[in-house]
């Protein structure tokens, strides 16, 4: 025995230290070179099904949380979802009109038009464990057209954006994670700022704020669109403390995410990158000279260089 | 050596079936603040294998565990299989009879180590580039060492179970 454990315990050191110096590379490799994308990619792609067994414990505790809804409060969800229903649908008449109406307008002012984008409905099927990392993976992946950056929303507003598709799922970058920001704009005054994630699932942190900016406790926080990575207009956060004292030159504004990033059950995935195709295939036409205003400047310019001319021809006489 | 009961390959066939549960368990969702307390199963399943046979169950086996939960969780790749490598290590090199000790002197060890480990990681995925802000990793440590008694007797009385011997378990008589 003393033999055999000997020789199989043999240079565990050199082999630990190999192994050690395999991981830093490994890591160095990932982290800092992005070297490993494609391997990850394939492997990710082969492990799939593990994340699909481990979500069965979620759906089986759903479908026993669905099973065991009494008929009384069936009922109440069923009302109140009908209620809900009928008033979306009022909503989504005017809805179209104002589209319409604002289509009209941007025609008008020569703006570019933005069309509604497709989007894909996708579940989440596991939440990254890590404690460092505020990322899910939802079902669905390169196969079905998701692309990395692709922003994700959900009902009541963002969520975060694509950053790893394989053929089947897709890993989401959720606006709390410490690796991500958001342009944001105050809905209240339009001031811009950039809320960036803390890690803490109810936290995000907007930085750089001069302490002369106007913000509240309450105030909604939009998605600005700069950047061009998240839509515009979407609900990201609402400010709860805007974290004023003396003697700072920056003001730490904190907001809290209106999407609960520990509750997402489905999500949304936009086709953002397509409106910028559409824009470059829209019929955003130059100025006609048909157009009464163009017309109406280059008479006065003609008169104008007329009004010269004659002066001109008189002082030269 | 001829009472030396030897179970052959039979370890692979718990073996693996109970890292495929334990990798699950660490990726199960949990809600955020559970998460923080939750133990490292995969850790737990290492490291009793190892010192129940430490001849069959290597360091290289956990780095590739290590790297597969890597996979799975979207870690920076061998973070993982630097932590479980570095248990086993310490375990297994340090301390030779581990599975004789008695089970509280087993879980002081883990503890430690598993806080050590951690730290070092933490330290080490810090000076690559990987913004990490928490210090969630002392309770994990703390956690991991109240489940050592569960895994160690649920593992013990498996292996019984599937008439799979230590080489250690005849020097104890």
């Amino acid at each position: 025995m003393p033999n055999i454990k000997q020789k199989s315990n043999l240079f565990i050191k050199v082999r630990y230290i190999l192994l050690v110096i395999l991981a830093i590379a490994l890591m160095v490799a990932d982290v800092r070179l992005k070297a490993l994308r494609d391997f990850r990619t394939y492997l990710e792609t082969a492990l799939y099904p593990v994340l699909i067994i481990v979500n069965i414990p979620n759906l089986i505790s759903q479908e026993v949380k669905v099973q065991f809804k009494s008929r009384a409060q069936l009922i109440e969800e069923n009302e109140r979802l009908s209620s809900e229903n009928y008033m979306q649908r009022a909503d989504l008449l005017r809805l179209r009109a104002l589209e319409n109406e604002n289509e009209a307008m941007r025609r008008i002012l020569n703006s570019p038009l933005q069309h509604l984008a497709r989007k894909i409905f996708a579940e989440v099927i596991n939440v990254d464990t890590d404690p460092y990392l505020k990322r899910i993976v939802i079902n669905r992946g390169s196969s079905v057209g998701v692309y990395v950056g692709m922003p994700v929303i959900t009902d009541q507003g963002l969520v975060g954006q694509v950053i790893d598709t394989n053929y089947a799922s897709s890993r989401i970058l959720l606006l709390v994670d410490s690796n991500s920001s958001i342009p944001v704009i105050n809905e209240r005054n339009n001031i811009r700022a950039i809320a960036s994630g803390t890690g803490s699932a109810d936290e995000l942190i907007l930085t750089n704020v001069p302490r002369s900016a106007d913000f509240q406790v309450g105030d909604l926080l939009l998605s600005s669109g700069l950047g061009g990575v998240y839509p515009e207009g979407y609900p990201v956060a609402i400010v709860t403390d805007t974290g004023f004292s003396e003697g700072q030159v920056i003001d730490g504004v904190k907001a809290k995410p209106i999407v609960n990033t520990d509750k997402i059950k489905y999500v949304l995935l936009f086709f953002y990158e397509n409106i910028g195709e559409d824009l470059d295939n829209s019929t955003v036409t130059p100025k006609q000279i048909s157009d009464d205003k163009y017309i109406l400047r280059k008479n006065r310019v003609n008169e104008l260089i007329e009004s010269m001319n004659p002066a001109q021809n008189k002082q030269g006489q | 050596m001829d009472n030396v009961k030897d179970s052959g390959n039979k370890i692979y066939s718990m073996f693996i079936p109970v890292v495929l549960i334990a990798l699950i368990l660490d990726i199960f969702y949990l809600n955020e603040v559970i998460d923080m307390w939750r133990p490292s199963f995969c850790a737990l399943v290492l490291i009793f294998f190892a010192s129940f046979d430490p001849y069959k169950i290597k360091i290289e086996i956990a780095f590739i565990v290590g790297i597969i939960l890597d996979l799975l969780i979207a870690s920076p790749l061998g973070s993982f299989a630097f932590i479980f490598a570095t248990q086993i290590f310490i375990i297994v090199s340090q301390f030779k009879r581990f599975y004789l000790y008695a089970i509280y002197q087993q879980a002081i060890i883990i503890g430690i180590s598993t806080f050590i480990t951690y730290a070092v990681a933490y330290w080490l995925l810090h000076l690559i580039g990987v913004p990490n802000y928490k210090l969630a990793f002392v309770q994990r440590a703390i956690s991991t060492t109240v489940c050592w008694p569960i895994i160690f007797l649920l593992m013990s009385f498996l292996c019984k179970f599937f008439a799979i011997y230590s080489p250690f378990s005849n020097e104890n008589k």
